[in-house]
C-alpha cells in the first residue's frame, strides 16, 4: 500500500507537459543524486573533450587530433612538468597530455558506435521474437544463445583475428559480440510491454504486425535499452582497450588510443610509471561516471520515483 | 522459530465499558512528495465501540485506507501524522507524534523529512504488543499478503507463536492435566446441548480451562457423527507429554511467555532450541487447523501444508481471516477484502464474516468503495471525500436520510437495482488535487448547493442522534456540536 | 429501445481451447476448455451484456469476436444477410439429428463453402482489416489500454491512420471532434495519457473506438476500474453515443447491476459456457439456471432494508482443463440430481466418507473400507477388509438413502448398491449422464439445464 493508491493522481491541473517537460524532469532528478550527478559531470566532460578535440584542438593544447607527434629527439619518457608536459612523455617523445585528450576522442567514438550498433541489431531481434513469437522466437533466441554462450573477450579476439586487426575490425567483432545481451534484454522487456492493452487496441484498429512493432513495442522498450547503453559504455570503452593493449591496432600505429598507449608504455612502467598512469586514470574515471550515470539514468527514469 | 522473548503486553488497558473501543480525534495525515504536500487525511474524527462494525467508504483518493493504516500506525514512509489522537482500547497510539517527524525545509522550497529513531523505536515497542494481538488487519489482496514461500500452517503458526504463547501452553498443560474420569463429565454434560459458557464453567470447576477451545472445536464439527466426537474428546486426555517437557512449560508460564532464566543457556543449543520451540509449533498448527475450519476452508489439513500460490484468492481470504481472528483480537481492520473476489466468493466472505462477528463480537472497521458490500455488514457508516469524513450514521439511517450533498450524490450515480431510468445522475466534475485543495469545504466544486459560506471550513454538526454531517447547509456555526 | 430485428453478428459452436504448456515432450496434450460450444446473436442497435465471473470465459469470447485471439471451431457472422445463415444453421441442425455418413456429404461441403466464404474466422488479410472498420473494443483498465508514449491526439488518430482515413489535417481534425463528442475539450488533445484520470482514460478509449464509424464495439468491464461516481458518467456517455450512431455494444461485466442498467439482452457464462440467455428483465425478474439465481442473489444491494435469500455457492469456479462432466455446475448446484454428470470420483468420495462418518451408527462395526476405485464411466467399487453380510448391505443402502435425503447431491447419482458373491466388495452403478444444452423455455428465455428438460420439449412441440 503506497501513498499513490489513495492519493488522487489527477485533478484540475494547470496545462503542462510536453516531452520537454519530460526531460527536464529526468535531469532535475538526475542531479539530485550526488552519485548520479558526479557521473554525469565525468560524462559531460568527457563529452565535451571528444567535441572540442575534433573542432578546435587548440583550444585543448592538442597540436595533432589524429596522430601522436613524435619526439625523436628525446624519446625516452620523461616526467610530468608543468606547463610544457603536464602529464609527461611516453615513448617515443609524444607528450601524454596531448594523445590521452585525442585518445579519449578516438575511444569514445569506437564504443559509441559499436554499443549502438549492437543495442539497434539486438533489440530489434528481441523484439520481433518476443512480439511474434512461436518458431521465429525460438529460432532467434536459440540463435542469440549461441552467441550468449561464448566468452565475450575470446570471441572478440577470434573474431578480430579473421577479420584483420585494425582497429575497425575490433569494433565489427566487439559489436557481433555485443548484440546478444541487448536480444535478450529487449525479449524480456518486449515480453511484458506485448501484455498491455494498447498492443491490442492497435490490432483491433487495424495496425499490422510490423507496424505495432515499431510503432508501439519498440518505443516502450527503449528507455531500458538506454540505460543499459550507458552503463554498457564504460565497459566497452574497457574492452575496447583492452583488446587494443593486446595488440590490435589501427593501420596508423601513431593514432592516440588508450589501450595502444598503455601497451606502448608497459615496458617502462616501473621506471616511469606515469606513462601508463594517465592513460589508465582516463580510461577508469570514463567507466565509473558512465555506470553512476547509468545508475542514475535508471532511477530517474523509473515511474514510481517521478512523483 | 524461536521463542518468543515477550511478556504478556501491558500496553492495553482495561477500558472501562463506556468508552468506546477506538477512538480517532482530529486526525491529519500529509504526504511529503516530490510535486507537493498531500494533505491526505483532514481533520478526522471517529469512534468504533465494542463490538460494532463500522465501515468507511469513499471513492479513490478519499483517504479510507490511508486512515486504517494511520490507526495501526502503519502509515506509509513518505507519510506523517502530523496532527490528531488515536486511542485504542485505552492506549493512546499517538501521544509522541510531535517527536516522531521533524520536517525539514531544504532550499528551492523542497522538504525533507527527518526521522527521530529512538521516538519511533519507543512507538514500535508499544505498538508490537497491540498490533496483531488485540487489532488485527485483512488486507485487500489476498494474492500478495501472504508470503510466497512458507506454508499456510507456518503463517498462521508465526501469529499464534508471536501472540498466544501462554495460551498454547495452556492447552497443552490442560490435556495433561485431564483424566478419563473428568472428561466423561464433560462429555456426558455435552449430551444435551451446551452453551460455551457452560462448558466455560464446567471446565473451571474441573481446573482444566485450556481445554476450552478443543472441546468447543471437537463440538462445533459438522463432518463427524455424536460417537465420534465424544470418542475425540475423550482422547484429548491421551496425549501427554514428558515430564521435562511439563517442567519447562511450566516454568515458561510463570515466567509469562519469556523464556525462564535457567533454560536460557539451554536455548541457545540449536538442537535443543528446536525441541523446545518444536513443542509449541506442534501446538500452534493443531490451533492452526481448528482456525481454518472455523472459516469454512474445505479440505483444511491439506491446506496446511499447502503454499499460497496453491490456493484460490477466495481460499487466501480465508487464511488472511483465520490468522486476523487467531488472537480474538478486539478490532479487526479490514482494508477492501472482497474487492478482488468474484461476486459469489465475495457472498461467501461476507456470510462468514457475520457469522464471526456473532461468534467472536470483535469490532470492525470495514474499508470498502463499495456502498452495497457496507451495506451487508456494517452496523454504522462513515462516508469521505478528500481527505475529509463529510458524514456519519447508522446504516439504515445513512440510506434512508443522507444529509451531505456528496453522499446523496454518491447514492444517486448507483443505478438503482430494477428500475429502468434513462440516464444517471452525476457529480459533475472530478475530485480534487489535494495538495492544492479547495479552501473550506472540499467538496464546493462540485456540490450543487454550494454557497459563499461554503469557503470557510465547514463544522461538524449532529443532525439527529448518532447522525452526523460536515456541511454548512444543516444549522450555524453557533450550534455545532464537538465531536 | 428500438431496435430493429436485424441481425448485426451471429456466432455459432465457437470454440476456444488453449494448448497448456506442460514442458514435458511426450506428455499427453491438456487444453484450457476457455470457450466450449457457445453461440450467440446481436442486433443491430443493441446491447448485449455478458455476465460471469473471473474464468467463465467472457472475456476471451469478446476478444474472440475480434478475433484477437483464434478460434479452435465455430464460424462468426457479420452482417451476413440471413439468407445464408438460416440456411447454415439449418444444415448444422440437419447433421445434429442425422450424422455425417462420410466426408464428401454433400452438406458437410455446403458448411464449409458458407464458412470459407462469410465467416470471419477465414477472411483473409484484407478481409480482415475491413472487418476491423466495423467493430472496435474498450478495454477494462484505462492505464493500460492507451500507449504511455503517445498523445492523445495520436491515440485516437490510430485507426483513422491505418485505414487511410485522408490527409493529416483531416484525420486530427475528427480525432480532436471524437474527443470532444466524447466530453473532452481541446485542452487534453496535447496531453500524455499519464496526465489524465482513469475516468479521462476511458473517454479516450472511447473516442478511439468510435474512430471509424464502426457498427459493434466490444465494452470489455469498461467501467470496473473507476469509481462510482464516474462510473455515472461514463455509463451516461456510453449510452448517449449508442443512440447517436445507434451502435451495438457487447457489455462484459461481473457488476450485474451496471449490466441490468445498461443491457438490452444478456447472456451468463459459467465455465466456458452460456448457461443461461434472455431479455435482461425476464432473466432478473425470473432466473432459471441455479448459477444464475445464486449469482443473482450474491449482488450486494445498497439498500439497507431487503434482506434477500442468500444462495451461498459451496467450491470453487472449477479447473477448465478437466471441467466437471455433464453440466459444468453440478459440483456446485444445490439441486443436481441424478443425470447431471456425477463422475465415479465424486460419487465414490462422497459415498465412502458417508459410511465412515460415524453419523449412521448401524455402520459403525462395518470392517475398514478403501478408496472408491473407479471401473468405468459410471460405476465405481469399494473393497473392504472384511466381509459384508446381507443385512450389513441393506444397511448401507439405508444409510446412503438418507444422506440423499439430507442434500448430499453426488449420492444422488448412485443408481443401486450391490456387493460381490464373497462379500468383499461394493459394487455401486451411476445413472448415466447428459450434458445439458441452450434450449428455449419461452419467449427469448434459454437455458441450459436439465431441471427444465421438460418445458424445452414442450416448446419445441408447440413450435
Amino acid at each position: 500500500m503506497d501513498a499513490k493508491q489513495d492519493t488522487p493522481e489527477k485533478g484540475v491541473r494547470t496545462p503542462v507537459s510536453t516531452r520537454l517537460q519530460e526531460y527536464k524532469l529526468t535531469f532535475k532528478i538526475l542531479v539530485e543524486s550526488p552519485s548520479s550527478a558526479v557521473g554525469l559531470l565525468i560524462v559531460l566532460i568527457y563529452s565535451a573533450i571528444a567535441v572540442i578535440d575534433f573542432t578546435y584542438p587548440s583550444l585543448l593544447g592538442v597540436q595533432d587530433a589524429f596522430s601522436m607527434v613524435p619526439d625523436y629527439s628525446n624519446p625516452v619518457p620523461s616526467a610530468p612538468v608543468w606547463p610544457i608536459h603536464p602529464f609527461g612523455t611516453t615513448f617515443p617523445g609524444v607528450d601524454l597530455y596531448q594523445a590521452v585528450m585525442s585518445a579519449i576522442r578516438v575511444d569514445l567514438w569506437y564504443s559509441l558506435l559499436i554499443v549502438l550498433a549492437g543495442a539497434a541489431i539486438g533489440t530489434v531481434v528481441g523484439v520481433l521474437a518476443a512480439y511474434v513469437g512461436g518458431y521465429l522466437d525460438e529460432a532467434l533466441m536459440r540463435f542469440t544463445d549461441i552467441f550468449l554462450s561464448v566468452p565475450y573477450l575470446p570471441f572478440a579476439i577470434a573474431v578480430a583475428f579473421v577479420l584483420g586487426r585494425a582497429l575497425d575490425d575490433v569494433s565489427i567483432a566487439l559489436a557481433i559480440v555485443w548484440w546478444p545481451l541487448y536480444a535478450r534484454y529487449a525479449y524480456g522487456q518486449a515480453l511484458s510491454v506485448k501484455e498491455n492493452a494498447y498492443i491490442e487496441a492497435a490490432k483491433a484498429s487495424g495496425v499490422g504486425t510490423l507496424g505495432i512493432v515499431f510503432q508501439h513495442v519498440i518505443p516502450n522498450v527503449l528507455t531500458p535499452i538506454f540505460v543499459q547503453i550507458s552503463l554498457d559504455l564504460g565497459t566497452v570503452v574497457q574492452v575496447f582497450a583492452a583488446l587494443t593493449f593486446i595488440g590490435f591496432a589501427s593501420a596508423n600505429p601513431l593514432l592516440p588510443e588508450l589501450g595502444t598507449l598503455i601497451s606502448n608504455g608497459f615496458q617502462y612502467a616501473v621506471a616511469a610509471p606515469w606513462v601508463v598512469f594517465f592513460p589508465g586514470l582516463a580510461i577508469l574515471i570514463f567507466a565509473i561516471g558512465m555506470n553512476l550515470l547509468g545508475d542514475g539514468l535508471r532511477d530517474a527514469l523509473d515511474p514510481r520515483g517521478r512523483t | 522459530m524461536h521463542l518468543t522473548q515477550e511478556a504478556e503486553p501491558n500496553a492495553v488497558t482495561a477500558t472501562a465499558p463506556t468508552e468506546p473501543l477506538l477512538q480517532v480525534n482530529g486526525l491529519r495525515v500529509s504526504f511529503i512528495t516530490r510535486a507537493g504536500r498531500i494533505q491526505a487525511i483532514n481533520d478526522v474524527s471517529f469512534e468504533v465501540s465494542a463490538g460494532e462494525t463500522f465501515g468507511l467508504v469513499g471513492e479513490t483518493g478519499c483517504g479510507k485506507s490511508q486512515t486504517a493504516l494511520a490507526v495501526m500506525r502503519l502509515t506509509p514512509e513518505a507519510g506523517i501524522i502530523e496532527r490528531g489522537k488515536i486511542q485504542f482500547a485505552g492506549a493512546n497510539l499517538t501521544d509522541n507524534i510531535a517527536h516522531e517527524f521533524k520536517i525539514v525545509q531544504k532550499k528551492h522550497g523542497r522538504v525533507k523529512l527527518k526521522r527521530n529513531k529512538a521516538a519511533l523505536k519507543q512507538l514500535g515497542q508499544k505498538i508490537n504488543q497491540i498490533r496483531g494481538k488485540d487489532m488485527s488487519m485483512i488486507f485487500q489482496e489476498p494474492m500478495t499478503s501472504l508470503n510466497p514461500v512458507y506454508t499456510i500452517g507456518r503463517q498462521v503458526s508465526e501469529v499464534l507463536l508471536r501472540h498466544k504463547v501462554i495460551s498454547l501452553v495452556d492447552r497443552i498443560l490442560a490435556r495433561n492435566a485431564a483424566t478419563k474420569e473428568k472428561l466423561r463429565e464433560i462429555t456426558n454434560a455435552a449430551a444435551r446441548d451446551l452453551s460455551q459458557a457452560e462448558l466455560r464453567e464446567l471446565l473451571q470447576q474441573a481446573g482444566l480451562e485450556g481445554l476450552e477451545d478443543q472441546v468447543w472445536f471437537a463440538l462445533s464439527r459438522k463432518d463427524i457423527g455424536a460417537t465420534q466426537k465424544i470418542r475425540t474428546i475423550n482422547n484429548l486426555s491421551e496425549r501427554k507429554i514428558k515430564p521435562i517437557t511439563f517442567r519447562f512449560l511450566v516454568r515458561l508460564k510463570e515466567s509469562k511467555g519469556q523464556i525462564p532464566g535457567e533454560y536460557r543457556i539451554l536455548n541457545k543449543i540449536p538442537i535443543v532450541r528446536r525441541w523446545l520451540s518444536g513443542v509449541l509449533e506442534k501446538e500452534a498448527l493443531e490451533v492452526s487447523y481448528e482456525l481454518l475450519s472455523v472459516v469454512n476452508m474445505p479440505n483444511a489439513a491439506n491446506v496446511l501444508t499447502s503454499y499460497p500460490h496453491e490456493l484460490s484468492g477466495g481460499m487466501r481470504q480465508r487464511v488472511m481471516i483465520a490468522m486476523a481472528i487467531s488472537t480474538k483480537p478486539k478490532l479487526v481492520i479490514a482494508d477492501e477484502p472482497t474487492s478482488a473476489l468474484d461476486v459469489t466468493v465475495q457472498a461467501q466472505i461476507l456470510e462468514l464474516l457475520r457469522e464471526l462477528k456473532r461468534t467472536f463480537n470483535s469490532a470492525i472497521l470495514f474499508i470498502s468503495h463499495d456502498i452495497g458490500v457496507v451495506s451487508e455488514i456494517c452496523d454504522r457508516v462513515g462516508v469521505m471525500y478528500a481527505g475529509n469524513l463529510v458524514e456519519v450514521a447508522r446504516l439504515d439511517e445513512l440510506f434512508a436520510d443522507a444529509k451531505h450533498p456528496y453522499t446523496q450524490g454518491l447514492f444517486a450515480s448507483i443505478p438503482k437495482y430494477g428500475e429502468k431510468r434513462e440516464l444517471l445522475q452525476t457529480i459533475e466534475g472530478t475530485v480534487p488535487n489535494l495538495i492544492n485543495p479547495p479552501t473550506g469545504c472540499r467538496f464546493r466544486t462540485r456540490c450543487t448547493r454550494a454557497f459563499e459560506k461554503c469557503s470557510q471550513p465547514p463544522p461538524w454538526l449532529e443532525v439527529e442522534q448518532g447522525h452526523g454531517v460536515l456541511c454548512w447547509l444543516y444549522g450555524d456555526s453557533e450550534k455545532h456540536v464537538n465531536q | 429501445m428500438s431496435t430493429s430485428e436485424e441481425i448485426l453478428a451471429q456466432g455459432k459452436r465457437l470454440k476456444v481451447h488453449f494448448p497448456v504448456k506442460t514442458g514435458k515432450i511426450l506428455a499427453e496434450a491438456l487444453y484450457v476448455h476457455a470457450v466450449d460450444n457457445v453461440d450467440f446473436y446481436i442486433r443491430k442497435g443493441e446491447v448485449v451484456g455478458l455476465v460471469g465471473e473471473s474464468g467463465c470465459g467472457k472475456t476471451t469470447l469478446g476478444r474472440l469476436i475480434l478475433r484477437l485471439i483464434e478460434p479452435t471451431g465455430g464460424a462468426l457472422f457479420f452482417e451476413t444477410d440471413s439468407d445464408t445463415v438460416n440456411r447454415y444453421l439449418q444444415l448444422l441442425d440437419d447433421l445434429e439429428l442425422n450424422p455425417l455418413k462420410s466426408n464428401s456429404d454433400p452438406r458437410l461441403q455446403e458448411v464449409r463453402s458458407i464458412e470459407n466464404k462469410h465467416s470471419i474466422f477465414k477472411f483473409g488479410r484484407k478481409e480482415m482489416k475491413n472487418y476491423r472498420r466495423t467493430t472496435h473494443i474498450v478495454f477494462q483498465d484505462p492505464n493500460s489500454s492507451l500507449d504511455p508514449r503517445l498523445l492523445i491526439k495520436d491515440v485516437v488518430a490510430e485507426p483513422l491512420k491505418a485505414h487511410h482515413y485522408g490527409s493529416k489535417a483531416e484525420i486530427y481534425e475528427r480525432a480532436v471532434s471524437l474527443l470532444a463528442a466524447c466530453g473532452l475539450e481541446a485542452q487534453f488533445v496535447n496531453r500524455f495519457p499519464h496526465e489524465l484520470s482513469g475516468g479521462q482514460r476511458q473517454r479516450v478509449a472511447i473516442a478511439r473506438a468510435l474512430a471509424m464509424s464502426p457498427k459493434l464495439i466490444i465494452l470489455d468491464e469498461p467501467t470496473s476500474a473507476l469509481d462510482v461516481s464516474v462510473q455515472a458518467q461514463v455509463l451516461n456517455l456510453l449510452k448517449k453515443l449508442k443512440k447517436e450512431f445507434n451502435l451495438s455494444f457487447l457489455f462484459i461485466s461481473h457488476h450485474l447491476i451496471v449490466v441490468r442498467y445498461m443491457a438490452d439482452r444478456i447472456m451468463v457464462m459459467y465455465a466456458g459456457e452460456v448457461v443461461e440467455a434472455g431479455e435482461t428483465e425476464e432473466v432478473f425478474t425470473d432466473p432459471l439456471h441455479p448459477y444464475t439465481k445464486a449469482l443473482l442473489s450474491a449482488i450486494p444491494i445498497p439498500d439497507a432494508k431487503t434482506k434477500r435469500e442468500k444462495i451461498i455457492l459451496q467450491g470453487e469456479v472449477p479447473n477448465l482443463i478437466s471441467p466437471p462432466r455433464g453440466c459444468r455446475f453440478h459440483p456446485r448446484c444445490p439441486h443436481a440430481f441424478e443425470v447431471c454428470g456425477w463422475s465415479p470420483k465424486e460419487a465414490g468420495e462422497a459415498f465412502t466418507s458417508a459410511i465412515t462418518s460415524g453419523r449412521y451408527p448401524a455402520l459403525n462395526n462395518l470392517p475398514t473400507v478403501e478408496n472408491a476405485v473407479e471401473t468405468d464411466e459410471t460405476s465405481f467399487e469399494v473393497r473392504v477388509n472384511g466381509n459384508i453380510g446381507d443385512d450389513e448391505l441393506v444397511e448401507i443402502r439405508k444409510a446412503i438413502e438418507s444422506e440423499i435425503s439430507e442434500g448430499n447431491r453426488a449420492l444422488k447419482a448412485v443408481k443401486e448398491i450391490n456387493k460381490s458373491n464373497d462379500g468383499s466388495t461394493l459394487i455401486v452403478k451411476l445413472h448415466p449422464f447428459k450434458v445439458p444444452k441452450l434450449a428455449l423455455v419461452k419467449g427469448e428465455h434459454t437455458v441450459s439445464c436439465h431441471l427444465y428438460s421438460e418445458q424445452v420439449t414442450q416448446v419445441a412441440l408447440n413450435k
